[in-house]
């Protein structure tokens, strides 16, 4: 069975409820840091403050713990992942994790945040994160629930604009959002056919 | 889980584990298998995971964000104030000193006077611009410091200076949230002497000025850069945006250090000298016989010019801050006086002898970009779109809807299609929403005198071509109304559909409204007919001896590209040998978007077009020099180009600028 026709026999339907079951979208204004106005960004949906759970198995929420004044990288990935391209984007990560060295973990983060959740559980993305990638610090693998999770996917655009592809989890964008909200910079990286420096001297003054 | 997830799960980590042993790095994702040459893909994982099939990021303008209503046609159509040289060289170019032009005891750094010291400062401390201009040669490649004029050479004789402001900005006066103006970018004179100012004391800079240039008069801008450094006061107000910015005049021929291409970055605080030459291409070649002593081919000469930011990743953004402006030039064929009879017997209009007019009064530069405003009137930028950036609020100068009051007679007014993703089909109604559509006369196409005048009900205009039409009022009835309305169907930011938008459902750019004619108003401008000969073309390409090359663009994980590759500033370039043509075939790879390519340096002419795009109903408007090639979904289009006269690193991109800041632009270097 092509995908189309798998899409069309009905199969979409699991997906849907899966979406259904979580109740924790955050529909309601995220809250700005204390001594700091909202950003315009913040303000028009952008950055939804939705709750997620890092590898370490934290729970944090994406606005209030994440986004700071931090300037990060968020990717979106699969454990089991599809044509080898997170492995790519995981060497470019890693390769941008030397080039900002000890700036990694105090002022720029990278959050790779799993597309499929209820397989990429928390402790299996410690064991990817600590064992198999080995990132370093600043760099939090992240799940949670699926509609939490494509809430974030959707308001930061990591969307195709055909549903079937937009369905396929095989055809995940591999760019990354770059960003700080306190300076206004938004931009995207494309983290496979694109050399880290070129991404480095591109976003390392945000 | 099931058994088969489990392995594969197990499987990919054994290889992600592998990897990170082995050292993350290309070469042994490649030697691994896992990603081929390029960006292609290898070790397919079968499989559907069915994520929620919802609506695409990419809010639809009017339908899933709607603007706050404001009167359309209420608020008076803005021309852009007109800049004039700060200095004009009276006899040798070593007038130009550093003290003359340095004020305000800020520090400036010179990226490219002819001071050698300074010029190396920026690229010491940003090692990342190294390499793409041409340090070694000392700064500008046509001026060696001296008043040579030999082949390119031409030493500045004006002196401009253009800043980039930040400054409250009135795009419509009904706003809710932009009555007293909210926060954007633009470019204001440095001379300024009067008018309203905003924060920092900047003239409103949305359009920037327009400075008028002339071939055969070399000019030095020097862009000061002021915008914040620090963005904090400005959190809650402009939302996008760098400030590091790059500033490119397009398309004059100039050299590389002066396009103003994605790499030129001028920093707060600093600026930015850009050399334009304003000689014809050809110039170094030897085209035998200079007309009117400017060098180079006169047949290349150039017309509607407009500058705006062309930071790589934030052109979109920038520009849509503000920073963007007019500086058409002038030759003997087209004076930019009506009184002065061009060398091909035509005069355009400029202005009128009467006591009220002023110069170029009827040469009416006017950039055309569509806006997004969320419902509490806030400028809407969508961040988290990738296929283009749509607005439902048709701008123009800045100003949503304008009105603009005119004289019964002939107007030029020069169209420039400022995106930043919208495609225009545009058409003149009388009177609003009316199916009476009145002909204009376009007479050129990116800003290029054509060979001949067509005239027409309609024409089509890409993010970043240029169309200068002749409208004429003459014999108008004072209080005769028309409209500029766009008609193509763009369902999303991928661009239009192919279909014409019914009467009355065009977006309306502006009004024309025409009074009363003042006292003694003349026109002496040429009642431009039907097929008459304007400016004549260049010989053509030897297409037989050329090398041939085919662009492919695409698009691929999430992002844009160009023959499968996104843009690094560390890819190697494609290079072009100097004084040489090429022909390059320029294919769409997919069947739902339209994109605008262009290839910065010299003109190209288009040879043909295939493919299963709706025919464009005014080809003979493309019959001249192009610089931006809008190519139709599944389009292919041949193309023939000249590489003269200057060296260095140029872009060629998608001028859907949010494409191109996916991803969607190339490097080549004319060595």
């Amino acid at each position: 069975m092509n995908r189309r026709n798998f899409f069309r026999a009905g199969l979409a339907a699991p997906a849907a409820a899966t979406l259904g079951v979580a109740s924790s979208v955050v529909t309601g204004p995220v809250q700005a840091a204390p001594g700091r106005p909202l950003s315009l960004a913040a303000r028009q949906g952008f950055l939804p403050n939705v709750p997620l759970v890092t590898h370490t198995g934290e729970e944090v929420r994406f606005f209030d713990d994440l986004v700071g004044d931090r300037l990060f990288l968020l990717n979106f990935f699969v454990v089991a992942c599809p044509e080898g391209r997170c492995p790519a984007a995981n060497a470019t990560l890693k390769e941008l994790h030397k080039m900002f060295g000890d700036r990694m973990g105090r002022d720029v983060f990278f959050y790779s945040v799993t597309l499929q959740p209820e397989q990429d559980t928390q402790p299996i993305l410690k064991e990817y994160a600590e064992d198999i990638v080995e990132a370093g610090p600043g760099w939090l693998f992240l799940t949670g629930k699926p509609a939490d999770i494509e809430n974030l996917r959707r308001a930061q655009g990591f969307t195709d604009p055909d549903p079937i592809r937009d369905a396929d989890v095989n055809n995940h964008s591999s760019m990354a959002r770059v960003g700080r909200d306190s300076t206004n910079r938004w931009s995207m990286a494309m983290l496979i056919g694109v050399s880290a420096r070129h991404i480095y001297s591109s976003i390392k003054s945000f | 889980m099931k058994k088969s997830q489990e392995k594969l799960i197990q499987r990919t980590m054994d290889v992600q584990r592998e990897l990170t042993r082995e050292g993350l790095t290309r070469r042994n994702l490649m030697k691994l298998g896992v990603i081929g040459a390029g960006s292609g893909l290898l070790l397919p994982i079968p499989g559907l995971s069915l994520r929620a099939a919802m609506a695409n990021a990419c809010l639809i303008p009017g339908k899933d964000i709607i603007s706050p209503r404001v009167t359309p046609f209420k608020d008076p159509f803005r021309r852009m104030p007109e800049l004039t040289p700060t200095y004009t060289v009276k006899s040798s170019v070593s007038e130009l000193t550093d003290a003359m032009f340095l004020r305000g005891g800020k520090p400036m750094q010179m990226p490219y006077s002819a001071m050698d010291s300074k010029l190396k400062l920026l690229h010491e401390e940003h090692p990342e611009m190294a390499g793409h201009f041409p340090i070694k040669d000392g700064g500008h490649q046509a001026w060696d410091g001296t008043d040579s004029t030999a082949g390119c050479l031409a030493p500045p004789k004006n002196f401009y200076e253009l800043r980039a402001v930040r400054h409250k900005h009135v795009w419509h006066s009904e706003m809710p949230a932009g009555a007293g103006g909210q926060l954007a970018w633009g470019f204001a004179p440095r001379n300024w002497t009067g008018g309203v100012t905003g924060v920092d004391g900047a003239i409103t800079g949305v359009p920037g000025p327009v400075y008028r240039q002339k071939y055969g008069v070399a000019n030095l801008v020097r862009m000061y850069n002021e915008l914040p450094d620090t963005p904090v006061d400005q959190v809650g107000e402009l939302g996008v945006g760098t400030s590091t910015i790059c500033t490119h005049q397009h398309n004059n021929h100039t050299p590389s250090e002066s396009d103003g291409g994605p790499l030129s970055y001028s920093y707060p605080g600093h600026f930015w000298d850009f050399h334009y030459p304003n000689l014809y291409a050809g110039c170094k070649s030897g085209i035998a016989s200079p007309k009117w002593g400017v060098r180079g081919d006169y047949r290349e000469g150039l017309g509607t010019l407009w500058y705006h930011d062309h930071k790589h990743d934030f052109t979109s953004q920038n520009v849509y801050a503000g920073l963007f402006g007019a500086c058409p030039i002038y030759d003997e064929v087209d004076t930019g006086d009506e009184t002065v009879l061009g060398s091909t017997g035509v005069r355009f209009p400029s202005h009128s002898q009467d006591a009220g007019s002023f110069p170029y009064e009827f040469d009416v530069p006017m950039i055309l970009h569509d806006r997004q405003f969320d419902p509490n009137g806030v400028d809407f930028f969508p961040l988290g779109c990738f296929d283009g950036a749509m607005g439902d609020m048709p701008t123009v100068n800045g100003t949503i809807q304008p009105v603009m009051k005119v004289q019964p007679r002939r107007y030029r007014f020069r169209i420039i299609s400022g995106g930043p993703s919208r495609f225009l089909w545009l058409w003149l109604s009388r009177g609003v929403n009316t199916a009476t559509f009145v002909p204009m006369t376009v007479i050129a196409n990116d800003g290029n005198l054509l060979p001949r005048a067509v005239s027409t009900q309609s024409f089509k205009a890409g993010p970043g071509e240029r169309m200068d039409v002749i409208i004429d009022f003459s014999g108008m009835k004072p209080g005769t109304e028309f409209v500029l309305t766009n008609r193509a169907d763009s369902p999303s930011g991928r661009g239009p559909n192919g279909k014409l938008l019914p009467v009355g459902q065009g977006h309306n750019f502006m009004k024309f409204q025409v009074e009363a004619a003042r006292p003694g108003l003349t026109d002496n401008s040429t009642k431009i007919v039907n097929r008459m000969p304007l400016r004549p073309l260049p010989d053509p390409v030897n297409v037989a001896g050329a090398k041939k090359k085919l662009w492919v663009w695409g698009r691929s994980n999430g992002a844009w590209n160009a023959n499968g590759v996104y843009f690094d500033r560390y890819a190697a370039p494609y290079e072009i040998p100097e004084g040489t043509a090429e022909v390059w075939t320029h294919k769409n790879g997919g069947g739902s978007w339209s994109h605008p390519i262009h290839p910065h340096n010299e003109e190209f002419r288009i040879l043909s077009r295939k493919g299963t795009a709706t025919p464009n109903p005014t080809s003979a408007i493309e019959t001249g020099r192009k610089d931006t090639l809008r190519l139709d979904p599944s389009e292919e289009a041949v193309t023939a180009m000249r590489f003269r006269d200057w060296k260095g690193y140029w872009p060629m991109h998608c001028h859907n600028t949010v494409h191109e800041d996916h991803g969607m632009m190339v490097l080549f270097k004319v060595v």
